[in-house]
Parts: C-alpha cells; structure tokens; sequence
C-alpha cells in the first residue's frame, strides 16, 4: 500500500521543468519529511502528489490503481496559505463541509469553536483558517495526507498541539503523511525519514 | 542594551473594536484588541509573539492606519513623540514607516514582481529594483515573473524589496519568514539586524520563537489581545525560568528544540 510518483515531470514554463524525471514513494502510515531550498520544486511535488497539478510526464498510482476524478479525492494536500485555499464568500462551515460532514468530536480535536463556523475567512485569523483546512482534510477516505509547511503561521503552542492531533489520526488509521518543511528541528520531531529535495532530484537522473 | 535610545513607537492603551451586522439591522461590536501598551525604540529589534488571533497583525494594521471601516480605534499612538494621527499615518507610511505584510496576497497577481517593486522608486527604476532584488537573493530573471511563478519563500523576499528601502526609520514586519529556508532566513533576519543596527526601529511580528531570539533585542509576548509580557531576549533559555507568565512559559517550552508535543498532555485548547 502505496502512493507512488514515477518519473514525473513537471514545470511553470515551457522547455523549463523543475522536476525532471522525479521519483518518490510515500507508504501507507509513514511519516516522512521532505526538505529543501524555497523555490526547489517541494510545493510543486506535493500538488503532483495530490492530484492537484498535471504532470508533463510520468506516473502516479495509488495503492496500485490510477487516480480517479469526480470522487472523493484519497490524497489530501493542506496548502502552506490557508487564505488562498479558502472561498471567500463561503463561511467556514461550508468550506468545511464540502467534502463530508465532521463531527463535533474531530472539531474539539482541533479546537474549533462553534462561533467561528458562520464567520467567513477574513474575519478570523490564519492560523484559526488553517485548522479548518486541516479538518477538511481528514475525511474519512483520506489515504495520503501532504501537508505543506502547514504550521508555518502557526505559534508554538498551537503548532506542537495540531501535530499531536494529526499524528494520532494518522496513526490511528494509517494515513500516510509527508510533512514538508523548512524547519528541520520540527521534521526530526515529527518524520521516520527525512529526505532532501536536491538529492531526490539527482537520484532521478 | 541601551535603554537610553530614543523611543520612536509608543502605544498606550490601544483598543480596536469592531461593529459586524448579525442578522438584518442587528449588529454585535467585537473587540480584540484591549488596553495594550508596547513601546519600540530606535536601533532595537522588538519582536511580537503570541497565540494566532491574538491581535498581532491588527496592531501592526492600526499603526499604519488600514484597519478595515467597521472598525474603531481608542487609545494613543505616539510616534516619535508626537502623536499619530489619520493624516500622518497616510504621509509617513511607505516614506519613514514601512511594512511588511504577513499574507503574499497583498502582491498584484498580475504584475510582473519586478515592475512591483519599482513603485514608488525615484530615478532609474529598473537599476535599483534590480538592486533591490539582488540585495535580497533573488535575479533579474526572478523580476521578470509573475507572483503566481515564484515559490512562497521567494515571494517573502519580493515583499521585503517592496517595501524596506532608503529613509524608513520604522519597519513593521509582519511574519516575515514562515516558508523559507535557513540561507533565506538568516539573510532576511540579518537584514532586519542591519536596519536596527543602523538607527532604524525594528517592530517584528512572529511565530518563530527561534529567529526572533537570534536577532531580537526584547521580546512582547500578546494573548487575548492585550501584552501579557515584555521579557529581554536573555530571559528565554533553560526551562524558562526568569519569565514572568505561564503563558509565555508553555510558549518556550513547545518549540520543536524543547520539549514540542512532550508538553502537550490534557492541555486545554488556549
């Protein structure tokens, strides 16, 4: 049980990819981390990953099988900028709500509270849209969840707090996390195995 | 540290309220901002740290005069003495006050980055942007893209071109450095250092505990919308001892280089 990227190629301008032939493996309950240089290609691999952004070239299978559309997608990406991720004119409870219905416990797990639920994103801050986005995440149906820089905006209390959730849904029920981050000290809190960005690009090759 | 240096930002018992419709005609006046005083003088780094939706960004935006029109503000902002009206915010801000905004949303989506960062230039335009690019680890080429071709830790550094350049003498950074690694922050940082070294007031909020400690010289620590506490950085090491409020203390003790998730056992969320 697998997510498995083979030979992907990917980039912003044409005859300029930023991943030539990549190749990377995320198991099913693994927690690895990802790290690199800003602007090395991590993000980019991460949309790849998650179905969100089209390769030029290469592979993508889940536990074996192609990605399917229109369905429930297994491979959640929660994106270094909440604001950006977020529909402005919809409240957070119909972000929240528009992949499946969480219930009050996976809410008290993140510490959302209910007066939040009918503001709208620019009413409440980054880091509150942020947990948000993290319980949208966790449907059911997740399988692989990447999670890019995704506490970055967050202070220190409520970073180690969200983590120790996440790890222990992940746990729980064997998702497969990637954690992408520039903070190192937080990666060798977090991963099994840490991998470089550059490295994983010369492998390719 | 000096504390006979000149104070250039004083904020005495700021409140920031805001009027929001409910339902039809009702409205519901929230306040986030109560009773809050931070003073930042010239040549010092103060960092800002704090819970997220404790206010921190909306000090920053009250000082530069753009909260939202539903909003209202009491209490005083003295600048350099003198205090801070509607009217001098709008002719000191991007001339002695700069800011660095937390969101890279505040960047035009369709203009080129380069072309973002010459506003508001004198002279040859194109030569000191790319100056300015080039003093913060970016190229030519990087000027010639859109934001949506740039990686977050790069856009960061094109909202520094943007706004810190010649004649500020107070620089509000808001988050300046989630989404970028450790060579592009400690050039950020450094060059934070380098404006307060050279006379400029520094105001920088955070979430990075560490990077505000390597270059900061006091430290306020915001909850609830009021300062709790304001520490010299020297306070923050060991278990934390010499710091005054719990808060703070379970604050230090949760970076990942302490004790991180270790601490975290039946705590409430705050």
């Amino acid at each position: 049980m697998a997510l498995v990227a083979e030979n992907i190629s990917v980039g912003y301008q044409r005859k300029q990819p930023l991943l030539k032939e990549v190749s990377f493996s995320l198991e099913s309950g693994q927690v690895k981390g990802l790290y690199g240089e800003s602007g090395c290609g991590k993000s980019t691999l991460g949309k790849v990953l998650a179905n969100m952004l089209k390769p030029w070239s290469g592979s993508l299978t889940i536990d074996g099988q192609n990605f399917a559309q229109n369905i429930y997608q297994p491979v959640q990406l929660i994106y270094q900028h909440p604001e950006k991720a977020l529909n402005p004119r919809w409240t957070m409870e119909r972000s929240l709500q528009e992949g499946f219905i969480p219930d009050k416990d996976l809410l008290s797990k993140f510490g959302i509270r209910d007066e939040w639920l009918t503001r709208y994103p620019a009413e409440i801050s980054g880091g509150e849209m942020q947990r948000f986005c993290i319980v949208r995440a966790l449907g059911e149906k997740t399988k692989y969840l990447i999670a890019d820089e995704m506490t970055t905006m967050l202070d220190a209390i409520t970073q180690a707090k969200i983590w120790q959730e996440t790890l222990a849904i992940c746990k729980e029920r064997n998702i497969g996390l990637l954690v992408i981050s520039h903070e190192m000290a937080l990666l060798r809190r977090l991963c099994n195995k840490i991998i470089n960005m550059e490295e994983l690009k010369k492998c390719s090759l | 540290m000096n504390t006979k240096k000149k104070e250039i930002l004083h904020v005495e018992g700021l409140s920031i309220s805001f009027r929001q419709y409910t339902h039809g005609w009702q409205q519901r006046t929230i306040t986030p901002i109560k009773a809050l005083n931070i003073n930042v003088r010239a040549g010092e780094v103060h960092a800002v740290i704090g819970a997220s939706g404790s206010g921190k960004s909306l000090l920053a935006h009250a000082i530069l005069g753009i909260l939202p029109a539903n909003s209202q503000c009491n209490g005083y902002i003295f600048y350099k003495g003198q205090l801070l009206t509607e009217q001098r915010k709008e002719t000191l801000r991007g001339r002695k006050i700069a800011f660095v905004p937390q969101s890279v949303n505040y960047l035009d989506p369709l203009m080129k980055v380069g072309r973002q960062i010459s506003l508001g230039l004198n002279g040859n335009k194109k030569l000191q942007a790319n100056k300015l690019l080039k003093a913060y680890g970016l190229t030519k080429i990087d000027g010639q893209k859109y934001p949506y071709e740039l990686s977050g830790g790069m856009l960061r550094r094109v909202l520094f071109a943007t706004s810190v350049r010649e004649g500020i003498e107070l620089i509000i950074a808001d988050e300046p450095t989630p989404g970028i690694h450790q060579e592009a922050l400690q050039a950020v940082l450094k060059e934070l250092r380098l404006l307060a070294d050279n006379g400029a007031a520094v105001m920088m909020i955070t979430h990075d505990i560490k990077s505000a400690l390597t270059i900061g010289d006091r430290v306020t620590v915001m909850r609830e919308g009021t300062a709790i506490e304001t520490s010299s950085v020297s306070a923050f090491s060991g278990e934390g001892n010499k710091l005054q409020h719990p808060y703070t203390k379970m604050l230090w003790l949760s970076i990942p280089e302490n004790q991180f998730i270790n601490c975290q056992e039946d705590q409430p969320w705050l």
